[in-house]
């Protein structure tokens, strides 16, 4: 809790903190991908020699954000780095970002989604605007998603799109209700995506590479870190060293990230909202093995898993985790086939670990946040950061 | 019973909000595995004459905006359906803007975001409404909860199937009590939170 404790005594510290980077603050925020976002433009700008302060896609809210202070800086909060790349929540990111003013902010997208929290979409919406009007330099936009077009900017900070061709699988943003804007110019759109090679156009060229995981998600994602690094570098932007950074990033942990478990492969999927649960399921491969469904504590409200369509998924062998229940009964009610129900996180583990799998798919483990945080202390999987690239 | 019963729904790609549709789901799945068949069908509000049960969901400030402008007779519609008798689920918005049309008025406080428990029925409230959570209006029920409140209230789900006389015999069926004690532990989980 050091950074709770921080943010109570040195209120201000943050703002000062996120002051004082010579190329000054990048904001990420929206409700899907801004973790893997994040890792993409953080290698990118990493890659053309520029020292980066971020924080951990775990620590996206305030109090993480005094947390990765205190780990990375001095008693003055004087953190290293030249710039600072922060993914954060939506609200986080709306009331840093009236305080701070960040040179450069990206809004990914805007789902339906924490609405134990945000109530309407409608609100999110606005807590998102609020960013890109306080933006000084240039706001990346999601150039497909009707939510994205109208976010308000300032007289001298410049709009840059990305989007994804009509040949890759439509994504359904949150429905506005207002009469559909005309496609604004894309500045890099993603062309083509073959399992995991992606194409990439842009005004600079036409360039391929191998995404990190598997899903039109991360091919979104990837769009969106060449234009926010582009946004970033401005001339000293090198497009054949961002794509040949994105061919080698790993995934972020959890975001289809593969682990060697007693000497199987085993995938792990982290579901945050009703679109990354959907995404993943219609990601799922046709091969597939024994698959455990989580859905911890950090679900307060599990009313969302019922928005999702589960047509793409048969069997379930193992459910488990805090809300167990709600998670079983929804496979139940959509006709899932369920073999286990087990309320003990930690035995469900084991013995989804131990189950045979006869398949040619490897196991699968589709949970949320703490459903996961809770798995991989219990393998001892601590360092975040220590994911291969498969 | 051998009529494949229609469970009627107005506006479902914008009132689900929550994954409020999903109460028809459950009714449905409930009442085949006690023999009963049903359809889930989406209806116009001007339209209910063949509708068995009605559902009305909860939507997004823009959704009802486009409700009311491109709708505009709807609720009093459905306000009629039901004052006329015939049963209507509805749920948090839907539930308060029908009953807004009979001329009821609701007093709103602090915000509550949180899992209540109203005289047994257990879910999400998300509303500043003080002065409504559960009742049975005529052959309908209203529920400022949202989501799938008959999941977590099954027996709820199996009172308005026997009260609208579809279903009379005991239950039988291994997956519907093994979705009852999952409600249950589900009920229990909701508090512990």
């Amino acid at each position: 809790m050091p950074g709770l404790l921080v943010s109570k005594i040195a209120p201000n510290l943050l703002d000062k903190t996120l002051k004082k980077f010579e190329r000054g603050l990048v904001i990420i925020t929206g409700t899907a991908g801004k973790s893997t976002t994040t890792k993409m433009v953080v290698a990118i700008v990493r890659a053309h020699g520029i020292s980066v302060f971020t924080n951990p896609s775990t620590a996206n809210i305030e109090q993480g954000f005094f947390s990765t202070i205190i780990k990375n800086g001095d008693l003055r909060g004087r953190v290293p780095g030249q710039i600072a790349i922060l993914e954060m929540d939506e609200a986080h990111a709306a009331t840093t970002a009236k305080r701070v003013h960040p040179r450069i902010s990206a809004v990914l997208n805007v789902f339906d989604d924490q609405l134990d929290r945000f109530i309407d979409p409608k609100l999110v919406k606005n807590r998102l605007a609020e960013v890109t009007s306080s933006t000084i330099e240039a706001v990346v936009l999601n150039g497909d998603d009707q939510n994205c077009l109208d976010m308000p900017v300032s007289e001298r900070t410049t709009k840059t799109f990305f989007g994804l061709s009509q040949e890759l699988p439509k994504i359904e943003y949150a429905k506005t209700y207002q009469p559909a804007k005309p496609r604004p110019a894309i500045s890099y759109e993603a062309l083509k995506l073959s399992d995991r090679n992606l194409t990439v156009s842009s005004e600079l060229g036409v360039q391929s590479f191998e995404l990190p995981s598997r899903g039109v998600q991360f091919a979104s994602d990837a769009v969106a870190a060449l234009a926010v690094a582009e946004r970033i570098l401005d001339r000293d932007f090198n497009y054949d060293l961002a794509c040949k950074t994105l061919n080698e990033i790993p995934p972020v942990f959890s975001r289809g990230e593969i682990r060697k478990i007693n000497n199987e492969d085993v995938e792990f999927i982290l579901i945050q909202n009703p679109i990354s649960l959907q995404l993943n399921l219609n990601n799922l491969p046709y091969e597939i093995g024994p698959i455990m469904f989580a859905i911890g504590r950090d679900v307060h409200d599990p009313s969302w898993l019922w928005t999702v369509d589960y047509s793409a998924l048969k069997r379930v062998d193992m459910v488990s985790g805090f809300n167990y229940a709600d998670a079983a009964m929804v496979l139940l009610y959509n006709d899932v086939e369920v073999k286990q129900i087990e309320e003990d996180y930690f035995s469900a583990i084991e013995q989804f670990l131990s189950l045979p799998n006869d398949s040619n798919g490897r196991k699968t483990v589709i949970y949320s946040a703490d459903a996961m945080r809770r798995l991989r202390r219990h393998l001892g999987f601590t360092d975040p950061e220590e994911v291969k690239r498969v | 019973m051998s009529k494949n019963l229609v469970l009627g729904t107005v506006f479902p790609d914008d009132l689900n909000l929550n994954g409020d549709q999903a109460n028809l789901l459950v009714i449905q799945k409930r009442l085949r595995l006690q023999g009963v068949t049903s359809q889930i069908v989406e209806v116009a509000s001007s339209d209910l004459d063949e509708v068995d049960l009605l559902f009305l969901g909860h939507g997004s400030i823009a959704a009802w905006d486009f409700i009311d402008k491109n709708h505009p007779r709807a609720m009093s519609d459905i306000a009629s359906y039901f004052q006329s008798g015939k049963p209507l689920f509805a749920v948090s918005s839907g539930a308060l803007r029908v009953l807004g049309q009979t001329g009821r008025k609701f007093t709103e406080g602090d915000h509550r975001s949180e899992f209540v428990d109203a005289d047994g029925i257990i879910g999400y409230l998300n509303s500043p409404v003080q002065n409504f959570i559960f009742e049975k209006i005529q052959n309908s029920w209203f529920t400022l909860l949202h989501g799938p409140v008959l999941a977590k209230n099954p027996a709820l789900a199996d009172q308005i199937c026997t009260e609208l006389g579809w279903v009379v015999q005991p239950k039988t069926s291994e997956t519907l009590l093994r979705l009852d004690e999952l409600a249950d532990a589900s009920r229990k989980i909701a508090f512990e939170s």
